[in-house]
């Protein structure tokens, strides 16, 4: 028993078996494939298939299905497309003297079988030989950045021939164009053309059934088709393209933003690693660059890989993939939490450490202290042109080591004897009262007494084995009742403008003496 | 070298003066025209025709007309043109002078 198959062929209904319909068809589409697709080469195949359809009618003679074999005598009756040609004089192409065909010419075509919108792409691609999704990534992206992507592709679309016959594809892919090649190709796309003849035949037999009426849905429904493919293809684009440019952006933030940062004028080389480091404990920041880049990477990624399936359609088993890619995420985001978690406890508790002594003035009965900001802050090897500020605080940087600076605050009191005295208070958040205290106690602030001058840093500093833990440094002058201070101008930006003893602003302050006159200091 | 070969291309470049030929005498469909050259050893494989028959026509040389068939779908008929007859003259003319010369050489040599 054999599956056979209705089919017209010269304008008469045939019943063919399915090895003699294949038989056929190959050979059709090998005629079409030789001769082109001119409205002549048209012609010529449509003769010979009508010729075809009068042979097998004939050797029919009242039997009722076509076999392999009568089309095989039609085959030899008729010719293969070699010795067509070999047998006819006037091709031009075919007057060589070896009787064969050759062309090596590489040609940029439209390609149609491959087209998403109108093929130049898919063209591109096959004439550079290259996946033409980079020429559809390339195209997308320039349109989303100057429009000058849909330009070209227009531009291309207008001037680009569609490659029709085999002959044209081979062209558009640089292959030889000979009579074996021809084959090959012609074999290769068989099944390709097979499936769309079929659908044909179907809408064929829907015509028939459903006459006009039939015919108008028919071309609504490939409209509507080819609408939600165009849609479809931009969605995909728009997906391709986010992704593409999500992934670059976060490339380029977190593993090239050292080398953006290091182009910066004033840059100071540190490197966002460095700067991660002056907070976090753990010995290596890819803990958290890692879990960051994930996050921010995953749905990107889930975009491209939605957009790439809409482009080409594939059924890979898209949902062991999300769960993957999900999984990995949730892992990414819990790793970042706990990390964050267990960094957020060494912030629990506040610590400080206060020292508080006379300041032994040279000439004891001075009536003045002078107040007065060190003007050159030991920055040691840092160099403070260039420094990272953050807040109230700057991390300087020396090729090797972090060293975060920060202000501290001063504050003018009452002394409760009649000396001047000073108090600096250094706080500090921990992970347990130990440990803050130790980090405030490695604060380093900077003064010295020289006769009734008292030179104060303008910054305090932590030095490099300690991290960032919010760390302050409060310094109070006390005078005493009937005693002056004067305050220097450069010490505007770290006097504490919470004052207990005078309710007036840092920049009233500075340059000028105060008494010290009962319970308020007034401006002398 | 092959005779065979040499044979083919002897054919190729005289089918379409017997084309012609057969034409002259009346309008033909194709059919009966390839039975004719099929008869006398003109035409290997069927195919041939059709492209010189489709160029030909393109040049003006035939004209063909569609001619319902007691079976089966109507019938391409071919006819010869003023255009074609003339040709047709040109190339009988240098069919005779090539025999003429051909013979001469091999017979006299």
């Amino acid at each position: 028993m054999k599956k056979s198959i209705k089919i017209s062929l010269g304008g008469i209904a045939f019943t063919i078996e399915e090895d003699a319909y294949a038989a056929l068809e190959q050979y059709v589409e090998s005629l079409k494939a030789h001769f082109g697709s001119d409205k002549e080469a048209q012609e010529v195949v449509s003769d010979l298939e009508e010729r075809a359809a009068e042979l097998l009618v004939e050797m029919l003679a009242g039997k009722e299905i076509v076999t392999i074999e009568m089309v095989t005598e039609v085959i030899d009756t008729l010719g293969r497309p070699e010795q067509i040609t070999s047998e006819d004089m006037g091709g031009q192409e075919e007057s060589s003297s070896t009787g064969r065909e050759r062309s090596t010419k590489h040609r940029l075509y439209r390609d149609p079988q491959n087209a998403l919108v109108a093929g130049v792409a898919a063209g591109l691609g096959a004439y550079f030989n290259i996946d033409p999704l980079v020429f559809r990534i390339l195209f997308a992206v320039l349109t989303l950045a100057n429009g000058l992507g849909a330009v070209i592709y227009i531009i291309l679309w207008i001037v680009l021939p569609q490659a029709e016959t085999v002959r044209q594809r081979m062209e558009m892919r640089g292959e030889e164009v000979n009579l074996s090649n021809l084959e090959k190709n012609v074999k290769s796309e068989f099944e390709k053309v097979r499936s769309n003849m079929s659908r044909n035949r179907f809408a064929g037999a829907m015509e028939r059934f459903f006459s006009a009426l039939g015919r108008v849905f028919v071309s609504l429904g490939s409209v509507l088709v080819v609408l939600a493919k165009v849609i479809g293809a931009i969605i995909a684009v728009v997906f391709i393209g986010i992704g593409l440019m999500g992934i670059m952006a976060s490339v380029l933030s977190l593993f090239m933003g050292d080398i953006v940062v290091a182009l910066l004028p004033n840059h100071s080389g540190l490197t966002i690693g460095q700067l991660l480091a002056t907070t976090f404990d753990i010995g290596s920041t890819l803990w958290i660059l890692i879990p960051v880049f994930l996050i921010v990477l995953i749905p990107f990624l889930t975009l491209i890989f939605l957009g790439l399936r809409m482009v080409f359609r594939f059924s890979v088993r898209g949902s062991v993939i999300f769960v993957t890619a999900a999984s990995v995420w949730i892992l990414a985001v819990l790793m970042l939490a706990s990390v964050t978690f267990l960094q957020a406890r060494s912030f629990t508790i506040r610590e400080s450490v206060k020292e508080r002594f006379e300041l032994s003035l040279a000439d004891s009965t001075a009536r003045t202290l002078r107040l007065v900001g060190d003007e050159d802050f030991d920055y040691g090897d840092y160099n403070p042109e260039k420094m990272v500020r953050i807040d109230d605080y700057s991390v300087a940087y020396n090729g090797g080591f972090t060293k975060i600076i920060g202000k501290p605050k001063i504050f003018i009191a009452k002394s409760e004897s009649d000396r001047f005295e000073m108090s600096v208070v250094k706080k500090s958040r921990g992970a347990t009262r130990q440990t803050a205290k130790s980090s405030a106690d490695a604060v380093k602030l900077e003064y010295t007494l020289v006769g009734d001058r008292l030179v104060l840093s303008p910054y305090f500093y932590i030095p490099y084995a300690h991290k960032w833990r919010v760390q302050e440094v409060e310094v109070t002058i006390f005078v005493p009742d009937g005693k002056a201070i004067y305050i220097e101008h450069n010490l505007e930006n770290i006097l504490s403008s919470d004052q207990e003893y005078c309710s007036c602003w840092p920049d009233e302050m500075v340059g000028n003496t105060w008494l010290m006159d009962d319970n308020r200091l007034v401006k002398q | 070298m092959n005779a065979e070969n040499a044979k083919a291309q002897m054919r190729k470049g005289v089918l379409e003066l017997c084309i012609l030929s057969i034409l002259s005498r009346g309008d033909s469909y194709t059919t009966d025209l390839i039975n004719q050259l099929k008869n006398e050893e003109m035409l290997v494989v069927e195919g041939t025709l059709y492209p010189l028959l489709t160029r030909q026509k393109n040049a003006g040389l035939l004209s063909y007309r569609w001619e319902e068939s007691p079976q089966g779908p109507p019938r391409k008929y071919y006819a010869l043109t003023p255009q074609g007859e003339e040709y047709l003259k040109q190339l009988e003319e240098g069919w005779d002078k090539l025999v003429k010369t051909v013979n001469a050489i091999r017979l006299n040599g």
